[in-house]
């Protein structure tokens, strides 16, 4: 990161999106360090596919960078904006295509630095539980109905707001705690029949 | 006791009222073991997706979007191109106006005496007086927004954003 890069991190993200109206794309380099992982890991856990995530994931920050005149600060945060873009590109991608279950192997989950998780110190017994777990987890979220697994997935990611995942969504509140119940109902249900 | 709907125990598990109703809801949960299940279930279901660790996408995502956004990214102008006209017009300039300056403090002469003996001269009969005049303000003012010019291209370009 350059000096005008460590600068521009104290900007909001009003003032960046501002800046890459003006065709900035350090200010978009900003947004992007900000907001890609809990984007992508909430796109990741939906599709379950890591190559249609980070299409997704590019996709959707390409979009920021051509439609940021679409922007107002008065309607909502830039948080939300953008979580509205990811929401549509990624409902759009479902309906394209039936991805099927893809697993994600506990060995490539790598950490911030880009570590592998401390795998060495622990007992094989204990990686294949935790495996198993992540797997079991991974595949009653699929199973799940995208529409509840969206609000669940936005609360655990991104810690939104329901009134925040009612602008994304455009889906009255109300509709989004019963959403969530169904959705956790649902969750328990599967979990139970994959035997957790 | 009448049991809470299930939104306000969410509400209560998000945090998402304020402190005098999450007061009131925290109460009700103490005293009902129905909402205290439900409770309980949200959390023990909501801890679960903890066990999946974040992840990282590739780190060639960004690269790529650069690829795509490249042909409309704003790039600052340059202060200063050694190649541009406006240095040579500049020296050129700036030759003139020292070898005019030499030649009058070598001849001794003055700016009324050079315009004296300029009078004489077949380009003030052609042109005129006022138009050899108006001809040599002109240069003078050309020469100084010259002279100045690089230093105003610097200053704006400093005040545009960095791309």
């Amino acid at each position: 990161m350059d000096n005008v890069e460590k600068y521009m991190n104290k900007y909001s993200d009003e003032e960046l999106i501002a800046l890459v109206l003006e065709k900035n794309s350090k200010a978009l380099k900003i947004l992007y360090e900000r907001y890609h992982i809990p984007f992508y890991n909430f796109v990741l856990r939906y599709t379950n596919n890591r190559e249609v995530s980070e299409d997704i994931l590019q996709e959707t920050f390409t979009r920021v960078w051509f439609a940021s005149h679409l922007f107002n600060s008065d309607k909502g945060s830039f948080k939300t904006w953008l979580f509205t873009i990811g929401i549509n590109i990624t409902r759009n991608e479902m309906i394209k295509k039936r991805y099927t279950y893809q697993y994600i192997d506990f060995e490539e989950v790598l950490n911030e630095d880009g570590t592998s998780q401390q795998l060495d110190n622990e007992e094989p017994e204990s990686i294949l539980e935790k495996t198993e777990l992540k797997d079991t987890i991974s595949q009653a979220l699929e199973k799940l109905n995208p529409y509840l697994k969206e609000v669940i997935l936005l609360k655990h990611y991104n810690q939104m707001k329901f009134r925040e995942i009612a602008e994304i969504t455009n889906t009255p509140e109300g509709t989004l705690k019963a959403r969530f119940h169904h959705g956790i109902a649902e969750l328990r249900k599967l979990l139970q029949r994959l035997e957790y | 006791m009448n049991c809470l709907n299930k939104n306000h125990v969410i509400d209560f598990y998000f945090l998402e009222k304020s402190e005098t109703e999450l007061a009131e809801i925290r109460n009700h949960i103490s005293s009902c073991e129905n909402c205290q299940e439900y409770l309980k279930e949200v959390k023990q279901t909501m801890g679960l997706l903890t066990k999946m660790e974040s992840e990282k996408p590739s780190e060639f995502i960004f690269e790529n979007i650069l690829k795509e956004i490249e042909p409309s990214v704003v790039k600052p102008a340059k202060p200063y191109n050694s190649l541009s006209v406006i240095p040579i017009l500049q020296i050129a300039f700036g030759q003139i106006f020292l070898i005019t300056l030499i030649y009058l403090v070598q001849t001794k002469l003055t700016i009324s005496t050079v315009w004296e003996s300029m009078s004489n001269s077949w380009f003030v009969q052609a042109f005129g007086s006022i138009g050899v005049a108006f001809a040599i303000v002109l240069c003078i003012g050309i020469f100084i927004a010259l002279s100045i010019s690089p230093v105003l291209l610097f200053e704006s370009n400093k005040n545009k954003s960095f791309s």
